[in-house]
């Protein structure tokens, strides 16, 4: 076979030499699939992780819910049983609940930085009793509704400041005219036994009560203290006889406590729509867990004392505050953590 | 006239594949792996949360549903827990406090006054059947004599 020479090129000619090598392409080739393939791959394990993350997200948050809702009936049964609610993180995993707080226990905490909270106005006894003299002149009184501090602890301190009153329809002319609470006047101050004119309704909104009966000084109420004895005495006697209301729609009463929380408090007839409500306040907190990130729910969770209570004059006692069933009147998530 | 490969190239070439091809292997065995899981993490919490809604809707203190089990609890085996076979969701409740030695077993009483008060531990838990890797789990309390509503 014959080979053809090559040609000569000659020197003074500008020529590319194109040369083509084979050698190595198909590791060059190689090296940049396997990049690519471990590059997406990365993708997909960063999208993974993501998905895992996520979704243990989810478990604790769910998690967190039914904790802070443990807390809830904790605090119920604790009130229920009279030791009173205490403020304080509570281990779930351990069956007595009572241990010291430790990191890696799924827990709940009760706290509230509102005094309001722990503050129980029971209306669900109060009445009209027939007409009294004061200042000279026959005087309808609201009585027999109770005050009460939930809390098993002093702090929050629970303590009355300000006490108004609202009622509907109020025409002109009608007024508060003496407070009294546990049995002593509290307002007005000094030795005059009535105020005149008195102070006229107190309509929302709230704070500020404008029309309020300044307590000089606060009255306190002690953990697992309770205040009966109160009375408010009205100007006129077109609030109520024969027990119930008999002109108004409803009276209001509205605590403002020392920290300026307010508390208001319905009478209405109706015993099932008069407020005796406090209110709680739990956190949830999963700790164990594959991906233990940190989850937390607030509930705020108002609890009504006496729900079934229909005969006059019923609740009107300790015992009976705590032992009548009660309901649960609410559940709200709060996005504040805390107090 | 084309060159073919070399031998030293087709060497190194199958040895970086193999080299490169372990880690990448193990990973996308991984990434398998995790998805599976991920799967039956929601699959389980989604399980766990029905059951627990449903204990919460029963606004009952001494239903049935809410009575004390043995310690390993209950294993759900109705609707929809049937159509999920791979799971085991058990329900257990224990008695958290309570002020006498029968207060979590004594019945409600209907009548005002009750003083038997108590609390109740309720503990969902979901597994993989077969398994004691725990999935999912839900704990709460209920108490007695406190319903839901005014």
């Amino acid at each position: 076979m014959d080979v053809k020479p090559r040609e000569r090129v000659p020197a003074n000619t500008i020529t590319r030499l194109h040369r083509h090598s084979p050698h190595g392409w198909l590791l060059v080739g190689l090296i940049v699939l396997v990049s690519a393939v471990i590059l997406a791959l990365a993708g997909i394990t960063f999208f993974l992780t993501q998905h895992l993350t996520v979704t243990s997200l989810r478990q604790n948050q769910t998690r967190a819910i039914y904790l802070a809702q443990a807390g809830v009936m904790k605090a119920f049964y604790d009130f229920r049983t009279g030791a009173g609610v205490t403020l304080r993180e509570y281990q779930v995993d351990d069956p007595a609940s009572l241990l010291p707080p430790g990191p890696n226990q799924n827990a709940f905490i009760l706290s509230s930085g509102e005094a309001r909270d722990f503050f129980l106005a029971n209306m669900k006894p109060a009445f009209f009793p027939a007409s009294a003299t004061l200042c000279g002149v026959p005087r309808d009184r609201l009585t027999s509704w109770r005050l009460r501090n939930v809390l098993a602890s002093t702090s929050p301190g629970v303590a009355i400041d300000k006490v108004a009153v609202n009622w509907e329809p109020a025409p002109a002319g009608e007024t508060v005219i003496r407070l009294d609470l546990g049995g002593t006047k509290r307002w007005p101050r000094g030795a005059a036994a009535c105020s005149l004119p008195g102070v006229g309704p107190e309509p929302p909104p709230d704070p500020p009560l404008t029309n309020a009966m300044d307590l000089v000084p606060d009255v306190p109420l002690g953990p697992r203290a309770t205040l009966s004895g109160n009375v408010v005495w009205f100007s006129t006697t077109s609030f109520g006889a024969g027990g119930g209301l008999t002109t108004k729609r409803f009276i209001e009463l509205k605590f403002q406590m020392s920290d300026g929380t307010i508390r208001v408090a319905r009478f209405v007839n109706a015993i099932g729509g008069r407020d005796a409500n406090f209110t709680i306040k739990s956190r949830g907190e999963p700790r164990q867990g594959q991906f233990p990130f940190l989850a937390r729910r607030r509930l705020q969770a108002e609890y009504r004392i006496c729900a079934a209570v229909a005969a006059p004059g019923d609740c009107n006692a300790e015992l009976e505050e705590r032992n009548r069933p009660g309901s649960l009147l609410s559940y709200q998530e709060l996005k504040q953590q805390a107090p | 006239m084309r060159r073919g490969l070399t031998l030293v190239e087709l060497i190194i070439t199958i040895s970086l594949a193999a080299i490169l091809g372990v880690p990448v292997g193990i990973l996308l065995s991984e990434h398998l792996t995790g998805a599976i899981r991920a799967r039956d993490a929601a699959v389980a919490m989604n399980l766990a949360r029905y059951e627990m809604e449903r204990l919460d809707s029963l606004n009952d203190f001494c239903h049935p549903d809410l009575a004390l089990t043995p310690p390993g609890g209950i294993l759900l085996s109705a609707a929809p827990f049937s159509i999920y076979p791979s799971y085991a969701v058990r329900r257990v409740v224990t008695c958290q406090a309570q002020v006498s030695a029968t207060a979590c077993t004594s019945p409600c009483v209907a009548s005002p006054g009750a003083t038997d008060n108590a609390i109740k531990r309720i503990e969902v838990v979901a597994r993989k059947s077969g398994s004691s890797d725990l999935l999912a789990s839900l704990v709460s309390y209920r108490t007695k004599y406190v319903s839901f509503g005014p």
